[in-house]
């Protein structure tokens, strides 16, 4: 076989990896999630539409009050959770008397006054994720700090 | 050049076809068997985060069928405080790559502590800190909840446990500060707790700046046996008593609660509100424990306007009780004369440099403190100015010579009479 069609086939087969590969890294970035008529854990959301997620996310790559996707336990595939990033890895958490949350010693900007008795301070658990939401239905301060496992992606634009 | 003939370049071509095959299938059933040890992992931990612990033990078998040599998938199915988890930890730490070590390790140390040996010197940060901890609390030591610094994340399951042990520890000692700072970890690690009710509402009880609302609140959402544990907290934190007494059911209260209740008061209510609430409340108990109170805090006309007030059936003893405090010989002698430990006597009469003197109590030692006591002399009364008393001791002028007659009463109420000798006294 000449060369020529040695490096033909070796082309084709070089795109057809890189295609695959882009689709595999990036197709993931690009998906979108649907909110449900019924979901109110979230005030101000606009529900029966759908928000860009990037699925790509892990927690190397999110930041405190970034507005994730996530699940729970019992969660249908197609059931929704969103919420925002109150602590990652290694974060002190803790709320004081008026219910406030700080994390780092600065308040979070979402999650309003947390029901219940004052908490921490703790550190956020290697592979976990501190979640809140408005009402605080089945984000963390029911749930409890979520495994990376939990984490469906980023939230692009979480009102 | 070794020129081959077209049958076995065949056969060359054809081998290594199958052995690419086999490569293929290898490779493609690793991958399979890794997407499904996945999902199997992803199961396990949605199915421990809402407690479906069988659940999640059967998805952590099968995980680690598939994944045997992966920490994640491998570790899942291996219970530290299994009495062969040493071992078996031991054997998955030479099977796993590099990277997975320290995460088995510090697995291998958490089950050490466990079963109560001494955790191995190979972990560092967090986890240490925590097992160093609980190996204390194992060995029945007590010391402060460790306060981890920013940025080093423990295990889950090390912080977990280890809150857990020291709060269990905290709260068999009675310890309600020690208490609050594990409870205040369990209480956003654990929210899916069987007992997160209970546990938020002794985190509550035990921190200060949590006000009465929030306390009531924390407690109100405690279902299994409330009242025992309005009991316990009020033991725990005694300057809460009265507000987690008030939670039990007022025909289930013991008498010392009631007291207990009634001595404190409510939060920021005189003892004047006190005596008023008491007088309209029902029952004798409520009354009977203000009264108390009144005489603790020596408010004893609060004292007799609850006596003025007290049913039929505790008038006389809280009459006595106040009589008592007052050292008013009269009422006591006027209440019940045939009682005799209630009735003053006085010693031996004796003349000296002048005085008469002689000590008045009752046979509990009480003196007199109000007045009412009245001498008479050879039949005539002895000048209220002219007695001088220093506790129990009765002292009167009386410079004459001679035997002479003393009459000691309280008010209408004789105590004694006859003749008193001029030198070294006695009747």
């Amino acid at each position: 076989m000449p060369m020529i069609e040695w490096l033909k086939q070796l082309a084709f087969y070089g795109i057809a990896i890189a295609v695959a590969w882009a689709v595999i890294v990036y197709i993931p970035r690009f998906k979108r999630v649907a909110v449900p008529s019924d979901y109110s854990e979230i005030s101000g959301i606009e529900t029966v539409t759908d928000y860009a997620l990037d699925a790509s996310a892990t927690l190397a790559t999110l930041s405190l009050g970034d507005g994730i996707s996530y699940q729970l336990a019992d969660d249908g595939e197609h059931s929704v959770r969103l919420g925002w990033i109150a602590g990652l890895p290694g974060d002190l958490l803790l709320s004081d008397a008026t219910g406030k949350l700080l994390v780092n010693g600065q308040a979070v900007a979402h999650g309003g006054t947390l029901p219940g008795p004052p908490f921490g301070p703790l550190v956020v658990p290697a592979g976990h994720f501190v979640v809140v939401t408005d009402t605080h239905l089945s984000d963390s301060l029911n749930f409890g700090p979520l495994p990376e496992i939990a984490l469906r992606g980023k939230i692009g634009t979480l009102p | 050049m070794i020129v081959l003939s077209e049958r076995v370049h065949g056969l060359l071509l054809l081998s290594g076809a199958a052995v690419l095959l086999l490569s293929a299938l290898l490779i493609g059933n690793g991958a399979i068997n890794r997407w499904r040890a996945v999902v199997a992992v992803q199961s396990y931990h949605l199915a421990h985060l809402g407690s479906h612990d069988g659940e999640a033990g059967e998805h952590a078998t099968a995980a680690a069928a598939l994944l045997p040599d992966d920490a994640a998938t491998a570790l899942a199915a291996i219970d530290p405080a299994a009495p062969n988890a040493t071992d078996e930890l031991d054997l998955l730490a030479r099977r796993v790559p590099a990277r997975q070590r320290s995460l088995v390790q510090a697995t291998m140390a958490f089950a050490a502590v466990l079963a109560g040996k001494a955790a191995e010197n190979t972990i560092e940060g967090a986890d240490a800190t925590l097992l160093k901890h609980l190996a204390q609390l194992g060995r029945g030591e007590q010391a402060a909840f460790p306060i981890l610094s920013q940025g080093d994340a423990p295990s889950m399951a090390i912080y977990s446990r280890t809150a857990q042990a020291h709060a269990q520890a905290a709260w068999n000692a009675g310890k309600a500060d020690a208490l609050r700072s594990s409870l205040a970890v369990l209480a956003l690690l654990r929210p899916q707790h069987h007992e997160i009710a209970e546990i938020r509402a002794v985190l509550a009880a035990v921190t200060p700046e949590c006000d009465k609302v929030r306390v009531l609140e924390a407690v109100s959402q405690i279902n299994t046996n409330p009242t025992a544990w309005a009991r316990r907290l009020a033991v725990l934190v005694p300057a809460r008593a009265p507000l987690f007494l008030g939670l039990i059911p007022a025909n289930q209260r013991s008498s010392e609660e009631l007291q207990q209740l009634n001595l404190g008061g409510v939060d920021g209510e005189t003892l004047q509100a006190a005596v008023e609430r008491a007088i309209t409340a029902p029952g004798d108990a409520v009354m009977v424990a203000t009264f108390l109170r009144c005489v603790q805090e020596n408010q004893l006309d609060l004292a007799a306007k609850l006596v003025d007030k007290a049913p039929a059936g505790i008038k006389r003893d809280l009459q006595i009780a106040l009589a008592y405090q007052r050292g008013d010989f009269l009422t006591l002698a006027t209440i019940d004369p045939k009682r005799t430990d209630l009735k003053p006597q006085n010693t031996a009469p004796i003349r000296q440099a002048g005085r008469l003197s002689f000590h008045l109590a009752s046979l509990t030692g009480l003196t007199p403190q109000v007045g009412g006591l009245n001498l008479r002399i050879d039949g005539k009364p002895v000048a209220p100015e002219r007695i001088k008393r220093w506790g129990s001791l009765v002292m009167v002028d009386h410079p004459g010579a001679g035997d002479l007659q003393l009459e000691v009463k309280m008010g209408d109420t004789l105590i004694s009479a006859g003749p008193v000798k001029s030198s070294g006294g006695g009747r």
